[in-house]
């Protein structure tokens, strides 16, 4: 009589590794600190995932958005800190949701399609928003002061909190 | 919440700002950058914090899921010792808490010790007093006055260093050296001691699962009928997200780095994303069916389960769980699934479930349902009827059934002591007139002229009726999942009716329980018929416990008025409960001639283990010392092999 196997979903899992590669590659390269606060995410991720516990999971993912940061604040180009950022969230959220799927249907289960459409919605979100962050700084920076930026973003997060 | 009302106004004045900012940067008058950006940035810095801390103390709050894969875990006798304990304690004397142990195992120790040990109650006592009666020193100790021998110094060191507390290590010897006294030997392992605790077994369905709330699926209630088990609640999956807004924010604008503030925007997008999406109200149904609807024991069924989206909306996110019922096992595949439907779309996914004897009810199906980001959830009970039916056919045991000497008027297989018409030689008498002429001995005729007449043990038929305990406290097993004492002796049951009847015998079944469970005794093909039915689908013979609790007394009466007069017992029962050694001593007390077969469901893992498995085994031996036949069946042995031994044990 064998248990259920409640280990993280295989497909997510997986996507969350991929993304947490990723954002590592994209603004590791640019400073050590940044490539330090990165691994040490990366690990904890993976330990995560193996375990199959959210926190680590989302500590993981915190260091490398921090990495990310660093990485920015150091000087790296727009683009990769962009990707390192987006490629952290996408990493969280996919292991979050491997651990869950794992957690309360099993990796016997067939679960592909679930993890897929919350992937790729997650992904296009990501796409998106990067794209649109990408336009805000092409226009942005004709110029403007970093402050506009500033209460540009925070508009959008009162706004937000408001419209919840 | 006063945050919200003033995020709004704040939001566009801050918006008004920024294009001013952008479109006339010198309008304003003042330089932004150096009032606004430390505020900002130290604000958005402390505000993360905050947010931080508050996904650390809030945990995710999801649905738990039921384990439909194992079936209904069956008690082992002796999980709780004090239980046991009680068995062997005066009930009419109250104990001290502290005293109890030590109190329960000396009453143990006496029983076994004049029992098996040759002792007389007094003799018991005072060796336990002098601890005289084993070698075992921690026992002796511990059950024994200040008289016993103590621990010598170094033994009293290497337990302090051990984790064990003294208590404990007591009770785990002292119950070993009742264990030898009555001739079980525990397993090499030396077994466990464990807490005295109490666990209720039916609630631990979920124990593989981890601790976040798990909830068991249960019919019936009124929330059950409305479909909705928990209504649409956040899931906190995205809780934190807006870290990443305010510390690209935040550090942003300190360092002055366009990229990192732009960083601020992936977590704003993110944050909208995870807000955006409410959960539909989809109505989705489930539709089962079974390969086969009566297949036979040990078949695996094959459960397809058609999923279907009756709403005109797409659902992003369906986690489903398959109401297995709690008597099966899943042998193959896996009752859940994971998956995205679109309106109208329908899925199937199948799994296979091992048949056993009895009728099994799906419960309704649990569904898990998500917005697409995963946010909310909500869960909801699907409701699906279906049963699957299992009749064993009844195979004859081989062995003879052990009965007792006493038989009915019709022609049968139990040899009698009374001489008449048979095959064995009896006797031999003077002729009588009127004895039949193939019994005269003719051969004496010729020796010597005189008429004798030759007597056989006549074998006349037996009624018998086969009681199987089926009370709640018989629902035991040696492992959580192996097949519990029911089970097995509604299976030997099954055999032992069979070859009864086949031998000409008429037989009948009684069990206590709901539903009044009584087969009058009879024979021939409808009353086999008859009898397989009952004890594959009588609700009292169910394969898992039901809410019931009926008092054996009462019960015992109702039987015996509809007991015809010398009618055999053959009662099945594990023994586990002093209840059914009164019930067996009574009924043979009445005149009924009580034969116990008793399938053993003790292990030897723990202390608890062990003293329930010495209890039962007094139970056998002081129900054989009241003339009553009993036949050990140990786990892992076929019924046929368990009479075979008791045949060559106690027949020579």
């Amino acid at each position: 009589m064998r248990a259920v196997d409640r280990a993280p979903a295989r497909l997510s899992r997986r996507a969350s590794i991929g993304a947490g590669l990723v954002a590592l590659a994209s603004s590791g390269l640019y400073s050590w600190g940044g490539l330090a606060a990165g691994g040490l995410g990366l690990l904890l991720l993976l330990a995560g995932l193996v375990r199959g516990t959210t926190a680590a999971v989302t500590v993981g993912a915190f260091g490398l958005f921090v990495g990310a940061v660093v990485a920015g604040a150091r000087g790296a180009p727009v683009l990769p800190v962009l990707v390192g950022v987006t490629c952290a969230v996408l990493a969280w959220d996919a292991g979050g949701s491997a651990v869950s799927v794992g957690r309360q249907l099993g990796r016997e289960a067939d679960t592909a399609r679930l993890e897929a459409v919350h992937l790729a919605a997650s992904a296009v979100v990501g796409a998106v928003v990067a794209g649109v962050g990408l336009g805000l700084y092409r226009v942005g920076t004709d110029g403007g002061p970093v402050a506009a930026v500033a209460l540009l973003v925070i508009a959008a997060v009162l706004l937000v909190a408001a419209l919840d | 919440m006063n945050y919200r009302r003033l995020a709004a106004p704040l939001g566009v004045l801050a918006l008004g700002t920024s294009l001013v900012a952008i479109v006339a940067p010198g309008l304003l008058g003042v330089d932004l950058d150096r009032i606004v950006v430390p505020v900002v940035g130290v604000l958005a810095l402390l505000q993360a914090l905050r947010v931080i801390q508050r996904r650390r103390h809030a945990a995710l709050d999801e649905a738990g899921t039921p384990d439909p894969e194992l079936p209904f875990a069956t008690p082992v006798p002796g999980e709780d010792l004090d239980s046991v304990l009680d068995g062997f304690l005066d009930t009419r004397r109250t104990y001290y808490r502290g005293n109890r142990v030590r109190e329960g195992l000396r009453s143990a120790a006496v029983a076994v010790l004049t029992r098996y040990g040759g002792y007389s109650e007094a003799e018991a006592g005072a060796a336990l007093e002098a601890g005289t009666w084993t070698e075992d020193r921690v026992a002796a100790a511990f059950l024994g006055s200040g008289a016993a021998p103590g621990l010598p110094v170094r033994a009293r060191v290497r337990n302090w260093l051990r984790r064990e507390s003294p208590t404990r290590r007591g009770i785990r010897h002292a119950v070993d050296a009742i264990a030898g006294v009555a001739g079980f030997t525990s397993g090499p392992d030396g077994g466990t001691p464990d807490g005295i605790r109490d666990r209720d077994p039916r609630r631990e369905d979920g124990s593989d699962a981890p601790s976040s709330g798990v909830t068991t699926v249960e019919t019936g209630t009124e929330e059950a009928a409305s479909g909705v088990l928990r209504a649409p609640h956040p899931t906190g999956h995205w809780r934190g997200a807006s870290v990443v807004a305010l510390v690209g924010i935040g550090a942003g604008v300190l360092v002055r780095e366009p990229a990192v503030l732009l960083a601020g925007v992936v977590g704003v997008g993110y944050a909208a994303y995870a807000r955006s999406s409410a959960l539909p109200p989809g109505s989705v149904s489930i539709e089962r069916s079974l390969g086969t609807d009566r297949p036979d024991t040990g078949e695996d069924v094959e459960v397809t389960v058609a999923v279907e989206n009756g709403s005109d909306r797409y659902l992003p996110d369906l986690r489903l769980v398959d109401g297995v019922p709690g008597s099966l096992a899943v042998a193959d595949g896996s009752p859940r699934l994971g998956t995205a439907l679109r309106p109208g779309e329908r899925t199937t996914f199948s799994y296979t479930v091992t048949a056993r004897r009895g009728i099994h009810r799906f419960g309704p199906a649990l569904l898990v349902a998500r917005d697409l980001p995963g946010a909310v959830e909500e869960e909801r009970l699907l409701p699906a009827e279906t049963a699957l039916t299992c009749v064993p056919s009844l195979r004859p045991v081989t062995e003879p059934v052990p009965l007792r000497e006493q038989a009915t008027q019709y022609a049968g297989r139990v040899e009698t002591p009374s001489g008449g018409e048979g095959v064995e030689f009896h006797a031999t008498r003077e002729y009588r007139p009127g004895d039949p002429l193939s019994r005269i001995d003719w051969n004496r005729r010729a020796r010597t002229g005189t008429f004798t007449t030759v007597e056989f043990r006549e074998e006349r038929a037996a009624t018998i009726v086969l009681v199987v305990d089926a009370r709640e406290s018989a629902y035991v097993s040696p492992a959580p999942h192996a097949p519990h004492a029911v089970d097995r002796a509604i299976d030997a049951a099954g055999g032992l009716f069979a070859a009864l009847t086949d031998a000409g015998d008429r037989v009948g079944i009684a069990a206590p329980g709901p539903g009044d469970c009584w087969l009058a005794p009879g024979s021939g093909v409808d009353h086999r018929v008859e009898a397989r039915e009952l004890l594959a689908t009588h609700p009292a013979l169910s394969p898992v416990p039901g809410e019931r609790r009926s008092l054996v007394f009462r019960w015992g009466d109702r039987l015996r008025k509809r007991l015809p007069p010398g009618t055999q017992i053959l009662f099945l029962t594990p023994l586990c409960e002093d209840s059914g050694v009164r019930f067996a001593r009574r009924l043979d007390e009445y005149g009924y001639p009580v034969t116990v077969l008793s399938p053993d469901p003790t292990a030897d893992r723990t202390t608890g283990h062990r003293l329930a498995r010495v209890a039962r085994g007094l139970r056998i031996s002081s129900l054989r010392g009241t003339g009553v036949p009993v036949v050990d069946w140990p786990r892992e042995e076929t019924v046929d092999r368990a009479l075979a031994r008791y045949h060559e044990r106690w027949s020579g």
